[in-house]
Order: C-alpha cells, then structure tokens, then sequence
C-alpha cells in the first residue's frame, strides 16, 4: 500500500485528493502547513509527497521541498501543486519560485484546478518509474 | 432496546460506583483562561468571584465579592445581559453577552443562569490563526461535503480532519459509543506528534456516568492546559452550598482526568458532543500535545459544526433504520399470504422462518407458544429455548432484549452463543428468539482493559490508565453485537407476527361464521326436501290404501322408516352408516328378538351419510313388501342380503326365501318403483327385480362414490318414465325438471301433469339434463338449483341460449340469490304449492309465448 502525504491548506481540496488516493488503494496522511508535513517526513515513511506551494501566513511548500531535499535519495517523489499559471508573465516570482523548488526535488508539479484523479495518474507515472529501475 | 447484562456487585463495580460519584460538576476552581462571577438570583449583589478577577477588574475578590454587578460592570452592559438572560435557551446553554474593554484587552462576556443563579465568564480575546470568517468558510465547506457524502464512515474522517484545519489541535478523534459504553476510535485526523488512536477501544468506564451526563448537557468542553494551577472560587458565604458549574466553560478539571490525559501524553483537549435522538452517539475528542486554548469564535464554529454534524448523523441513522425497516417490511407482505392457509401462527413462523433470520443476520429462531416451542436453524434444544426466554426476557418486557455472550446466563451452549429475545404476546406467552453463534472476535483496547484499583479512605477507585498501547483480546464465547438494523428488523417483524396473528385468528373465527351460515342453509334445505318428501309419502300412502286406518298406518310406517334413516344418518353422519345397520333397523318391527329372519352376507359397506334416507326408504319398501306379500309374511320365511365388490362400486342382493309363492304383479305400485328408481335416480347406480317363484330376488349395484372415496365412475342413470295425464293447451306441453331428489322430482312431474302438461322429464343431473335437452328441447323447465353435487346454472345458461323459458326451484328459502345475471327468472320455494307453480307456469310461459 503507497503512502502519501499531502501539505494542503484548503481542507476541500485535500480532501479531494485523499479520496482520489484512497480509492486507488493508497493510505494518505493530511498535514496544513510547510511545518507539520516536514515532521511528518521526519517521524514517517512516505511514498510520495504532495505539496502546494503557497499557505497563508505560514512556512509552504518551499519547506517542506527543501525537507526532502535535506532527505537525499531517501526522499520520495514530491508532486508540487501551484493555484497560478506558470507561463504567466506577470508571475515571474511564481516561476522563480517553481524553477526553485525543482531545484530541490520537485519531480512535477501541477496546476490548479485539475481532477484529483490526474494527481493519482502522475503519481502511478513515478511509482512505475521506481519499479523499472 | 436494552442491553440486559446480569447483576453482579464486584470490586470493580464498587469501584466504578466511587468514580461516578466524583462531583466534577462542583469542583470550586475553575481554569486560568476565564474568570468567572455569580450573583444572587436577581443578578444584583456578586455572591461568587473566581480570585484571578483582579486581573480584569483590578480589585481583589474581596472588594468584589458583595459587590453590585452593576457597579462592576456598568448600566449598558447589564442592560444588554438581562436581555441576554431572558432568552429561553440561556438555562440550557452560555449566550454570549458583549465585549468588555479594559485597557488594551477586550474580554468576551457569556452567561447562563444554571439552578436560577446567573453566571457569567469573562475570556480575553486573543488573536486566533483562523479568522471567524474563514473559519466559517471552513464550515460551510465541511457541511456542503456532508451532503454529497456516501457512507457513514466517509462522514466521521471528513468531519475529523476538517476539525483538525479549524482548531489546529495535534489529533482530532471520533468515539463512537457502543450499547455497553465502550468508545471506538471510527475516525482520527493528526499531526506528527501524537500516535494514532485509530480502530482502539475505550472502556466504558473511561469516562464515568456524570461525566456523560455533563456531555450532554454542556456539548463543549476544554481543559485548556493540564499543568495549570486551578484558580479557586471564592464565595460570599463560605458555608453556601458550592457553586455548580455543569454549564460553565471555564469549569475546573477533575484531578484523575488530568491523570489520565497526562497518561495519553495530553497537554491540551477540547470535547465535542454528538448527540442523537437526545443520546450521546459519539464524541470529537481534540488533543494538543502541548499546551492550547482556541478562542469563543473558533470553540463557536466548531460547536455549530458538531450540531450540524449531530443532525446529519440522526438522519442517516434514520435512513439506515428505514432501509432496515423496508427490508423486514419486504417479507411482510409473503408472511401475511400465508395467513390465508396457515391454521395458526407456528405454521406461519415456519414457513418464513429462513427470510426473518436473514434480515436479523441470525443463525436460529424459536417461537415459544405456552409450553411448545418451534425451532428453525441452529438453535438450543427445546428445553434450553425455554430457560434462555425465562432468564434474559423480564416479564412484562416491552423492548426487545439482546446478549452477545449466553454464558454469562450460565447457559454452556457454544456455538450458540448471542440471543435475541422479545415478547409478541403477553396473556399467551409468546416469545420469539433469534440466535447468533459464536464469532472470531477480537478487540483492539486502548491499553489493557484490567482496571488499576487504589483503595482509599473513600473506598475503592479506579487508577487512570498509564498505558494506551493497544492491547488486543480475543473474545471467546461471543457473538457479533446485536447492531441496531437487526434490532429494527426484530422490531418490524415482531409488529409484523403480531398482525399476521391478528389477521389469522379474524381468518379462523371468519371461517367457523361462515361454515356456520353454510350449516344453517343446508338444514334450512333438508327441512323442506324433507316436508316435501312426507308430502309425497303421504299422497302415495293416499293412493295406495282404501281406508282411513290403512292410511294412517301405510303412512306412519313409512314416516317412521323415514325417521329410524334419519337418526342414522345424523348420528352416523361423521364416519356414514352401515348398509348391514340400515337392513337391521328395518326388520326390527317384524321379527322377535329371538328370531333371526334377516340373513347377511358377504362385506361391511358404509354408505355415505347423505344418501342414507334414500337407501332406507329403499330398505323399508322392500321389508314392508315382503311382509305384506313375501317371505316375511310366511313365519318360515327369511331374507338373505348379500353385499360385495364388483365393478367399482358395491353389489348387493336381496333373496326372500321360504315365502308363498311369487306372482309377478300386474301393477307397478309406489313401493315397487321406489325399489327399482332410487337407486338409479339418486346414486346412478342400478336396481333390477326379479318375480322368481321361489321368492323375490332384487339386485343392487351403488357406485364406489357412494360407499369409498370419490372416484370419476360415472354410471348412466335409467330414465323414469311417467304416464300422461290431464292436457291443458295453454300451459307447455313438454316440461324438464331438474332435480335431486327422486321424491320431489315425481311429486312434481304430477303436479305438471294435473296442470296439462303432456309431457315431463326428470332429470337429477345437469349431465342428464344436457343429454335430454340435446334430444328433444322442451317447451319449459324447473330446476332445482343445488343439485347434489353441483348447481344448475349450466342448464340455465343452456337454456337461455335457446330462448326456453324456465324457473327455479330451491330448499333453500326466500334468502336464496341466483348469481347476477339470473336474477330475473323466477324463483319457487319448495315445497311448491299446485296454486303456485300453476301461476308460475301459466305467467313465465304466457310472457314467453307473447
């Protein structure tokens, strides 16, 4: 059974994933701030990680990145989940922001809004990956 | 629905009883996050003041303390709080008041009046993670998703992580409550910090009777920090009785709950109640690990989500109880069918026992009815049925009661091992009891379940746990718990044997009225044919004899031959009556009780009860014939009757021997065409008489119908032959009459005749009728409706077709209908007077005619 854990805010939409997850036979761990996922990384083992990147008034997706980054090859692939348009002009700190966290090991990352069960097709890309190799 | 458990003073229990008596609703402190003041009951002098109050007032308690709250708080705010306290809900519930500034810091004001004494909590507002509006976007969020939720279990982990974004506590648990008690941990949402609860079991004495009773009254409660010193309430009145604070926020905690949180690595926790069709269902349980308190906003919107949350809790509970209760009902209507044909309710319970096991999900089922048992599936034995019904089932017992262990009863019955019992009817002693074997059980407890006791001068007490690690027990001897869906189930089809019982004993008492009515109407029959048959005996007796005293005797003989058949038939009309008993009663007059003049042979027949009457008549003609002129009238002279099988049927044969001499006679009386019709005419049989010189020698043969079982043999009958008499032109010249009953059928044809009728055809069948109409149709017909074994409407019909007028003539009274379509033609009540039938005739054939 994968487990996955996801850094989202919005309780709605974590929710929403979770289900996508647990459908897919997937056991999900829900954590609201950049903090909290980043202990949980420390304290348990994950499969994949997925983070959005932007939480109000406290640490986000950065942190929890630059955790998995600090985990080396241990870190699970990390989907990074963004509520702006990354080719946006205007959101030049958004793509700088991207381009940061797939420096520190954002596998992909994925726009809102998107069907949760398009963040369960990416994350089985990864799973496949790992077992080729 | 209760859940009977036998009684049992322990150690434990004692120790239990010391727990439920801790009076955590008066504990004289309350927490460090609130201050808190009472009054007296007019909401005037200050009678109670926690002693932090100097840190918002900035006087010492003392100074408060017999103080007016007007002066402490002012005129608006006590204008805007006795408004606040007229509320109906502010007995039952804190309402907030205001916002009091003092200095820098803003205090929320929330009162209540509790046992009539007002009390008022003062909390700092603090600046919370969550603004109010986002958290009651949360909310509202959470609540649009309950809506499109499927299951239950989907609703308790979306409501717990949900919770757990709004309060920001470490671990957010939903208890939910067994029937015992106990609490099982069905959803759990946390950080890293806290381990997982989840699937764990609580014991029930976890959290003591008081305390459920103060979750129901007061749905929040937090212990904002378990370290805190608690900050004593001061009193007015040192020796007034302490304060109660069942409904305060700011409560003081108890010293072994503090244990036991401290136990679970708990620094903060928060309770929400779920409360269900007014019982505590479940409970939110929000842990922190360290030390935190959510303002009056976010404790607001998290209380208003419980409530939802409570509500839509009692409606899916309500429509899983319908899908259980449409289930049981589905069956309901198989089981009230069957009370159509079901002679009482063992049969019923039967015959659909397999259907209400399976929607109880159990194994077995008993009916106990006074001292019989029924038993369907794996059950106890009889006996052991009984002594379970008698022990868990209290007299009088209006619920239905369960057990998941029967050993605890003493009853060493594995695998049986759960039972269901209820009561159907009480003055008959009806139970009915499912069964349930035992399960592979095991329970995940949260720590193990032996309870740590100190003895103190109070008695005995139960130690909180010091471990929570999960401790798993297999259950031996138990069965699954009896869930509630089963219980309605139990419940529907209890209402549903009750009203089947009901219907089955209204079927039953129907049924013995109706076969009453059917008695009365064919006694009602046998009367008339009856009069009507002496009317025929006496105008033949007429006819036969020259004088009065001839006559009179001619015709008591016979009416007494009429009524010797009679008495047998009635007291012989269960088992029928013996052809040898019919003989033996006829001869009885003639011969002396040392002679032996009538000589049987061959077997034993017994005729069917019905037509005995006729068979006797048959009987007494031949004896009054031989008196008169046979064997019986020599003192030699003696009868020998033989009776055996032949052809489907019974073959008898009467021999008079040692008699004079036999001369064929030149004409036919009523007594010989009795012997020679009858039989044929009322039973299809056969009668033949020979004139022999040695003596009279008559042959009978009587179908199978009429002495075995029935059978299809069917013998064609021989046509009576009538002569013609008088002719009327105006009246039908050829008339059918349809009709049983020799005797009247003859009577009949002679009134016909005495009214100018030239021809008359009797017919004792709606086959003879046919065959007789296919050969010659008449110009009118009698039908006597009930012929023996069917109704004559076939040859109505027939007749109808070929536009034949006709009557009806029936023994049954003026009460008879004919069925609708009939009922335009005329009805004659036998017996039927020559005026009568003379005006019926003439009136139905003139309307034809024109």
């Amino acid at each position: 059974m994968k487990r996955v854990l996801i850094m989202e805010d919005n309780i709605d939409l974590a929710i929403n994933w979770k289900n996508a997850f647990e459908l897919n036979g997937c056991k999900v761990t829900i954590s609201h701030d950049g903090d909290e996922a980043s202990t949980f990384l420390e304290k348990e083992e994950f499969d994949l990680v997925v983070t959005d990147m932007f939480v109000p008034h406290k640490r986000g997706g950065l942190h929890v990145l630059f955790t998995l980054f600090k985990m080396g090859k241990k870190a699970p692939p990390a989907i990074a989940v963004t509520g702006e348009r990354i080719s946006s002009r205007k959101n030049e700190d958004v793509n700088m922001f991207l381009r940061q966290a797939e420096r520190l090991g954002a596998s992909s990352h994925i726009q809102k809004p998107f069907p949760p069960a398009e963040l369960v097709v990416l994350a089985q890309s990864f799973w496949d990956k790992e077992d080729q190799q | 629905m209760t859940q009977n458990q036998p009684s049992q003073k322990t150690r434990e229990e004692a120790s239990l009883e010391n727990c439920d008596k801790e009076p955590i609703h008066i504990p004289g402190n309350i927490q460090s996050f609130a201050v808190l003041i009472a009054t007296d009951e007019k909401l005037k002098i200050i009678t109670h003041c926690s002693a932090n109050a100097e840190t918002i007032f900035g006087q010492s308690p003392d100074n408060i303390l017999g103080q007016t709250l007007d002066a402490l708080l002012g005129r608006e705010i006590i204008h805007t709080l006795n408004n606040v306290l007229s509320l109906s809900t502010a007995r039952t519930q804190r309402e907030r008041v205001t916002t009091l500034r003092r200095g820098n810091d803003s205090f929320e004001i929330w009162a209540h009046i509790y046992n009539n004494i007002p009390i008022l909590e003062f909390e700092k507002i603090q600046t919370e993670e969550l603004g109010k509006s986002e958290a009651m976007m949360l909310i509202r969020s959470l609540l649009g998703r309950l809506g499109g939720i499927d299951t239950i279990q989907e609703a308790l982990s979306d409501a717990v992580l949900g919770l757990r974004a709004l309060s920001g506590f470490d671990r957010v648990l939903l208890y939910k409550f067994d029937r015992n008690g106990d609490g099982e941990i069905k959803a759990e949402a946390r950080g890293p910090e806290l381990g997982s609860f989840l699937g764990l079991r609580f014991p029930k004495w976890d959290i003591p009777n008081q305390a459920r009773e103060l979750l129901l009254k007061a749905p929040l409660r937090t212990i904002a920090d378990i370290h805190s010193k608690p900050v004593p309430l001061l009193s007015q009145d040192p020796s007034a009785p302490p304060l109660n604070m069942s409904l305060a926020a700011s409560r003081g905690q108890s010293p072994i709950h503090n244990d036991y949180l401290k136990n679970m690595g708990v620094a903060s926790t928060m309770t929400l109640s779920i409360i269900v069709e007014g019982r505590l269902w479940g409970m939110f349980a929000f842990h922190h690990s360290s030390t935190r308190h959510i303002g009056p906003s976010l404790r607001g919107a998290a209380e208003l989500f419980a409530q939802f949350f409570s509500l839509h809790m009692e409606q899916r509970i309500q429509t899983e109880r319908n899908s259980a209760r449409t289930k049981a009902l589905e069956h309901q209507s198989v089981f009230m069918d069957a009370t159509d044909t079901a002679s009482n309710i063992s049969e019923l319970v039967k015959e659909i026992a397999a259907p209400f096991c399976e929607i109880v999900d159990a194994d077995g089922l008993a009916l106990i009815i006074n001292e019989d048992v029924v038993l369907h599936g794996d059950t106890p034995d009889q006996e052991t049925t009984k002594l379970i019904a008698e022990k868990i089932l209290p007299e009088m017992a209006q619920t239905i009661v369960t057990t998941d262990s029967l050993g605890d009863y003493g009853f060493d019955i594995l695998p049986i091992a759960g039972a269901l019992a209820m009561i159907i009817e009480q003055e008959e002693r009806y139970r009915l009891l499912f069964f349930r074997s035992e399960a592979s059980l095991s329970v995940r407890w949260a720590g193990a379940p032996d309870k740590e006791i100190l003895e103190d001068e109070d008695g005995p007490r139960l130690m909180p746990r010091s471990s929570f690690k999960a401790y798993i027990q297999q259950m031996k001897g138990k069965s699954q718990p009896w869930e509630s869906h089963s219980l309605i189930a139990a419940e529907e089809i209890r209402k549903t044997v009750i009203k089947a019982d009901i219907a089955l004993a209204r079927r039953l008492s129907h049924q013995e009225e109706r076969q009453r009515t059917i008695y009365i109407a064919e006694l009602n029959h046998r009367v008339r044919n009856i009069l009507a048959l002496i009317r025929s005996l006496s105008r033949r007796a007429k006819d036969s004899s020259h004088s009065l005293e001839s006559y009179a005797k001619a015709l008591e003989q016979r009416i007494s031959a009429l009524s010797a058949a009679h008495d047998i038939a009635v007291n012989h009309i269960a088992e029928g009556v013996s052809i040898n008993v019919i003989f033996e009663t006829e001869i009885k007059p003639y011969q002396n009780t040392e002679e032996n003049r009538l000589v049987m042979t061959g077997e034993t027949y017994v005729l069917k009860a019905g037509i005995a009457p006729t068979f006797a008549l048959v009987a007494h003609e031949l004896m009054t014939n031989s008196v008169k002129y046979g064997a019986l009238s020599s003192p030699d002279g003696s009868i020998h009757i033989d009776v055996k099988t032949k052809r489907s049927g019974v073959a008898i044969t009467w021999e008079e021997r040692g008699g004079p001499e036999v001369i064929s006679p030149t004409r036919r009386g009523f007594g010989l065409g009795l012997i020679e019709t009858a039989i044929p005419y009322e039973m299809d049989g056969d009668a033949s008489v020979e004139f022999l010189k040695q003596g009279l020698k008559v042959s009978f043969w009587l179908p199978e119908t009429f002495v075995t079982p029935l059978s299809d043999v069917f013998k064609p009958t021989e046509k009576y032959k009538v002569s013609i008499d008088n002719q009327d032109s105006t009246v039908p010249h050829y008339v059918i009459v349809v009709e049983d009953s020799m005797m009247v059928a003859i009577d009949m044809a002679e009134m016909l005749r005495s009214l100018g009728v030239k021809d008359v055809k009797t017919c004792a069948s709606v086959a003879q009728a046919k065959r007789s109409m296919d050969a010659k149709l008449p110009d009118f017909a009698i039908l006597d409706v009930n012929l023996r074994d069917e109704m004559s409407f076939e040859v109505a019909e027939y007749l109808i077709q070929h536009q034949i007028p006709f009557c009806f003539a029936t023994g049954y009274g003026s009460d008879f209908r004919v069925p609708e379509g009939l009922s335009e033609y005329k009805v004659l009540t036998k017996p039927v007077e020559l005026n009568t039938l003379r005006s019926t005739l003439k009136s139905i054939y003139e309307d034809h005619k024109t």
